[in-house]
């Protein structure tokens, strides 16, 4: 039985199909990769999987049970949202916004406890963001931000982890570092459904691809089998060099082809 | 800039310590506020007097002039505050205000048009429900035009948009009206002033007000999670339309029923939770209670500042506020510009 599965999700924008008869399925311990062109629909599925959009037809089913019939304050506890360009509208602290991912744990009127506050050091310690706690979130880098807001993230703890381009702004060096945070989470039990548009990363880091062009879901499988010479060239217009460098081959796109 | 804001952060103060010292404050302006009058009268004989139910001239002063008057400042000054920090909390808007998102002048339409009619005479609640409805229905006009993520200058737009209708609503009012002794009075109430109140005019503000403050209750975390933007606040739980519905109604219950009795008191709500946020840490949901603190203290003060003007006529305080919180308004359009560019 997988954890979050989304059946057959199709969406219709003013008459335009955004997505059309998709089905994913994210398993326990999973790390999914959702790639494809721009417009292809992987913000859009990410949003519909965890509610912000309801889908015209098709299902989400969160542990077996349909996604709405699920109180959103234990939806908030399981599920994790990285929006795409996340930000902070106010210049506040950062362990103050890391402590704002144990919301969906909290009452209106409770305080944050001692495991709570634990949970958050933890998530910082994890991001290696303890450094920059008395730091204001909007003076930060751009790497510096994504890994407080992934703590923020973390600090929910919840089973599964949907991101949204977490890495599209960010160096080489912090776009290892957050993609092994997403790993981690996933080597200690939780699922991860990230979108990429780096092919190499995906190839490196996700258990499994899906490929989706146009609203349709154009292959579902390993990163090696998704990658192929004739999904790539047809979905993206692009040939690969697949040089292979100890045993894992590397994804560089190369050239536009055009069909 | 980075530096400025790095250090805007240290001058956050304890929660709890920030709410000692403004209620201190308020506490010590509405004592202040019973001693100061336009004739002199000796505060603690009538104090003791009104307390041992003796009807005496000073009693009577103290009780029905001085004292609803520092307490409908105190009031409507709270809601002012509270109902700015709220606003600028769920729109994630520093400008967002209940004058420039249309509340107060939705406010001072409906309860002219009450006055106009002469409803009020015949139902005293119609006055206060004149006021909400203008006011709600001024808000959620500007929040349809302006939408959902609207940046500053949409909303601002939207808000001038809105206020120039409730304005040329009223102009139009003052035109018909049949005796200039009416139009004199609405012009005069709609200057906004605490002054000339009974406590009467206290208990027909009391409940809509109390009620919209209720309604607040309980929304600080929520808030507090919007800062991450609405679907990050919506993913961890929150149910962002119904909060918003319910914050709305909260502003138009107390703003409503505020400006009802004392007229559109202006930039109150812009600038108080705009002087108080860097001391609770730039958190949303910490600023509202402060904000209804501050608010108080800061209409009182206004208040005390137009008794004491050595002036023929007394000054309205909201001329005074506005002359004030117009510049103010200005600051800020200038500052936000510059961090934007």
């Amino acid at each position: 039985m997988s954890l979050l599965q989304g059946n057959g999700i199709s969406l219709a924008l003013d008459g335009r199909a955004i997505l059309d008869q998709v089905d994913i399925t994210l398993q326990p311990g999973e790390m999914l990769g959702l790639i494809g062109p721009n417009g292809a629909g992987k913000s859009t599925l990410l949003k519909i999987l965890i509610g912000l959009l309801s889908a015209s037809a098709g299902e989400v089913r969160l542990d077996n049970q349909p996604l709405n019939s699920i109180p959103p304050n234990q939806r908030g506890r399981q599920i994790a949202y990285l929006a795409q360009e996340a930000a902070a509208h106010w210049p506040i602290q950062v362990e103050r916004l890391v402590q704002l991912g144990r919301t969906p744990h909290l009452s209106s009127w409770q305080r944050l406890s001692g495991t709570d506050q634990q949970i958050v050091e933890q998530a910082m310690i994890n991001t290696d963001v303890n450094s920059l706690r008395d730091r204001v979130f909007t003076t930060l880098s751009g790497g510096e931000r994504m890994r407080v807001l992934l703590a923020r993230a973390l600090a929910v703890e919840p089973t599964i982890l949907l991101a949204d381009e977490p890495v599209a702004a960010l160096d080489p060096a912090h776009q290892l570092e957050v993609m092994a945070l997403f790993a981690n989470h996933c080597q200690a039990g939780g699922s991860t459904i990230v979108v990429l548009h780096d092919l190499s990363l995906a190839a490196h880091f996700c258990d499994r691809l899906i490929l989706l062009n146009k609203g349709q879901k154009v292959a579902d499988d390993t990163p090696e089998a998704v990658l192929s010479e004739e999904n790539l060239r047809q979905v993206y217009n692009i040939a690969l060099r697949t040089p292979e460098d100890s045993g894992s081959p590397l994804h560089l796109p190369w050239i536009r082809v055009d069909q | 800039m980075t530096q400025k804001l790095d250090t805007a952060s240290r001058i956050e103060m304890p929660q709890g310590k920030l709410i000692a010292l403004l209620s201190l404050l308020l506490t010590g302006l509405i004592v202040t506020s019973l001693f100061i009058g336009s004739n002199p009268i000796p505060v603690l004989k009538a104090i003791s007097d009104s307390l041992q139910n003796n009807q005496s001239v000073i009693a009577i002063i103290l009780t029905e002039v001085r004292l609803p008057r520092a307490l409908i400042a105190a009031l409507a000054g709270a809601t002012l505050g509270m109902c700015g920090a709220i606003m600028q909390g769920l729109l994630r808007n520093p400008l967002a205000s209940p004058g420039l998102v249309g509340s107060s002048s939705g406010a001072a339409l409906g309860a002219v048009f009450v006055l106009y009619f002469g409803f009020s005479s015949l139902f005293w609640p119609a006055l206060p429900l004149g006021g909400m409805l203008g006011s709600l229905l001024a808000l959620l006009l500007v929040y349809l035009l302006a939408g959902r993520d609207a940046s500053i200058v949409t909303l601002i737009l939207a808000g001038v948009a809105i206020n120039s209708l409730a304005l040329a609503m009223i102009s139009l009012l003052l035109n018909l009206a049949p005796s200039p002794y009416a139009v004199r009075e609405i012009v005069l109430w709609m200057l906004g002033s605490v002054a000339n109140h009974s406590l009467d005019h206290l208990w027909i503000m009391l409940p809509g007000t109390l009620l919209g403050w209720l309604l607040v209750l309980g929304s600080t975390r929520s808030l507090d999670a919007l800062t991450l933007g609405e679907e990050t606040a919506y993913s961890m739980g929150i149910n962002v339309e119904r909060l918003r519905w319910r914050l709305f109604l909260a502003v138009a219950l107390a703003v409503g029923s505020a400006v009802s009795i004392t007229g559109a008191i202006g930039f109150v709500g812009l600038v108080v939770p705009h002087l108080l946020r860097p001391l609770v840490g730039y958190m949303p949901g910490r600023l509202i209670s402060v904000s209804a603190l501050g608010g108080a203290v800061m209409l009182l003060t206004a208040d005390i500042a137009v008794r004491l003007f050595p002036a023929g006529t007394e000054i309205k305080v909201g001329v005074l506020t506005s002359l004030v919180g117009a510049p103010f308004f200005l600051y800020l359009i200038l500052k936000t510009r510059r961090t934007q560019l």
